[in-house]
């Protein structure tokens, strides 16, 4: 019987500064043989041993090859200490867990792909898979808001995703410091609907940002006519184990590890202690 | 209803217990400052099969408060070690109540992903369960049909008889053990006096749930925001009590010690509570169960309706450790209550929810 709680060496082989606070890391198994199989939306267990573990979201298309990308914003004891290292560096880990985005679903269909801050983050893997495979999806509207300009994550790829036909990336930022040079919206993330082109009806949804926001990007999208069961969003929770043992993601009779991160709408409402939920 | 392989009697324990120590690491409810408790026992140990209301069920001894998960060893990468377990482990004179518990857990552990620490212990464990023939007050296992008598699922069962014991065999391994003994068959009458034994102690359990166990799932759907919620969590210490005690509770923290020469540590778990603020708190202290409310509802409810949906099991068996363990005891109803007492709160969520009063709380929300 394998060890579900054994983790395998992965080395860091390119380390990308998304913003001050936010790196995207290229890792791979050393083990030659291993690659990962995931779907975008599913998260990994990395930890540094002697530190402590935790969950972070994939973050490549599952096309990428020589590896995948995590990308961690500092925050804790584990997040500085990941901040620290550099290329040639090992971690740990366990994975791939959780339920991903709904991709087969989405093919043929168009796409609302909407974020906030660093949950753009589960969401670039599939950005990315649409651009490489652009024929399988319909028209794709990104809409993605930050509390500032330099808290936007993988700007880098903007301009690869604007040129992909069919794309288009909308931004917004709530706040522009003096002097900065905003040529995009300002605002929440929500006034951005109003742009959109795409008929309602034939679309899915797929959100992740903070809770609050997905709460009101999930009621514009009713409001405008997406079908709530084709709304996705992605939970954040604390957990320990990624496989329903430790308890810490329960969200009544949901473990956010394996029933979501990815959940529909309808399901994360009907589910308490949680900002979606139809009461809470 | 699985039918006993065999029927035996048995004079005295102390043989019984000599025979599965020589072949088993074996615990037992003993007598300890003034309660019971699960040890380490030996022909010698006074086991107690009465409802003994531990203050820990045997849970600790299939899924220890702390265990290491491995050691580590840095360097240039880094070096896993799994510690060996080659223990054969039985319990001798589990509960009904808490047969079914483990159970419980086993649906836990199991699922996709298979926990083989638990499961180490588990497979290994002997399980010398008693019959109940007298309740404890807190207990109310009738109401679930997980006590005072079990049915299935043990190696041995024993049931205290007038002047010896009934000790019947529920698999290969029990028979192994009773083979050894060269006991003799119990008679007819034996098993008419285990029979009304049994029914006595289950018309003597007085706490019963006030509502049947399939209508759970509605009356908290309905009454999840009943003000009484507010009231219970504000006398709510918040502080585990009812969770460690749980005989289904699982939740565990994993975390890592390493030597001051940062080159050797451990990983290892470590039983949780989700009563406790930090449960679910994440980086820059967000926490998305800070409220006491959240956590009260989150224990409470998980154990009488989630686990169920969850698992196919019922997460509360009636065993009365979380009603004699809790701290806080309010007067409700004209009685002095256990806050934690799963009766009493599904009791309070019966009453009419605008009759309840005193929800005002001029301090705030307390977390």
């Amino acid at each position: 019987m394998g060890n579900p709680y054994a983790v395998e060496p992965a080395v860091i082989t390119k380390i990308r500064q998304e913003t001050n606070e936010t790196k995207t890391y290229t890792l791979e198994f050393i083990e030659q043989e291993h690659t990962l199989e995931f779907v975008p939306g599913q998260f990994n267990m990395i930890s540094l041993l002697g530190i402590g573990e935790g969950p972070f979201s994939i973050t490549s298309s599952p096309l990428l090859k020589d590896g995948f990308e995590q990308t961690i914003r500092r925050a804790g004891n584990l997040t500085s200490a990941l901040d620290r290292l550099n290329p040639g560096d090992i971690v740990s880990m366990r994975g791939p867990y959780g339920t991903g985005w709904p991709v087969d679903s989405a093919k043929g269909k168009d796409l609302f792909i909407i974020a906030g801050g660093v949950g753009l983050a589960p969401l670039r893997g599939l950005i990315n898979l649409i651009v490489e495979r652009r024929g399988d999806f319909g028209a794709v509207e990104i809409m993605y808001g930050s509390r500032k300009p330099d808290e936007l994550v993988f700007t880098s790829e903007y301009d690869a995703w604007r040129a992909a036909p069919n794309i288009s990336l909308l931004l917004t930022v709530d706040e522009v410091p003096e002097g900065y040079e905003w040529p995009y919206g300002q605002g929440v993330v929500t006034n951005l609907l109003s742009f959109s082109k795409i008929d309602p009806a034939n679309a899915l949804a797929f959100v992740c940002g903070p809770e609050i926001m997905m709460r009101f990007v999930a009621r514009s999208l009713t409001i405008r006519g997406v079908a709530e069961e084709n709304i996705f969003v992605s939970l954040e929770r604390r957990m320990e184990c990624g496989m329903a043992k430790c308890g810490r993601c329960m969200l009544g009779r949901a473990y956010v590890c394996t029933n979501g991160p990815v959940f529909s709408y309808p399901e994360v409402k009907s589910l308490p202690q949680n900002l979606l939920a139809a009461r809470f | 209803m699985a039918k006993p392989m065999r029927a035996l009697k048995v004079e005295n324990l102390d043989i019984l217990i000599e025979a599965v120590s020589h072949t088993y690491r074996t615990y037992g409810p003993v007598a300890k400052d003034g309660e019971h408790a699960w040890e380490l026992v030996d022909p010698d140990s006074a086991v107690y099969l009465g409802c003994a209301v531990t203050m820990l069920p045997a849970k600790h001894i299939l899924q220890p408060v702390r265990l290491d998960l491995y050691t580590f060893t840095l360097g240039d990468g880094f070096q896993i070690e799994e510690p060996s377990f080659d223990e054969r482990i039985a319990l001798f004179g589990v509960s009904p109540c808490d047969v079914n518990a483990i159970l419980a857990l086993d649906r836990v552990f199991r699922g996709k992903f298979i926990d083989p620490y638990y499961w180490k212990r588990r497979d290994s464990a002997l399980i010398v369960a008693a019959n109940c023939t007298e309740v404890a007050e807190e207990s109310f296992c009738t109401s679930w049909d997980t006590g005072p008598e079990l049915h299935s699922d043990y190696d041995l069962l024993i049931t205290e008889l007038a002047d010896s014991y009934l000790l019947e065999v529920g698999s290969q391994r029990g028979n192994d053990i009773a083979n050894g003994l060269n006991l003799p068959k119990a008679t007819q009458e034996d098993l008419e006096e285990k029979a009304a034994r049994l029914d006595a102690a289950r018309a003597a359990t007085k706490k019963k749930l006030p509502v049947a166990p399939d209508d759970l799932h509605q009356l908290f759907k309905d009454r999840y925001d009943h003000p009484i919620w507010v009231s219970n969590a504000d006398v709510c210490f918040s502080c585990g009590n009812c969770t460690f005690s749980c005989p289904t509770c699982f939740c565990f923290d994993i975390r890592d010690e390493i030597k001051p020469s940062r080159r050797e540590g451990v990983r290892n778990l470590e039983w949780d509570s989700c009563q406790l603020l930090e449960f679910a708190e994440v980086a820059h202290h967000a926490n998305f169960r800070r409220l006491r409310i959240d956590r009260f509802k989150h224990r409470t409810i998980h154990k009488l309706s989630w686990m169920k949906q969850q698992y196919g099991l019922t997460g509360c068996v009636g065993c009365g450790r979380c009603v004699r363990w809790c701290p806080s005891w309010p007067v409700r109803r004209g009685r002095i209550t256990s806050l934690a007492d799963p009766v009493e709160i599904i009791a309070d969520m019966l009453e009419p929810p605008e009759k309840i009063e005193g929800v005002e709380r001029p301090g705030g929300v307390i977390v």
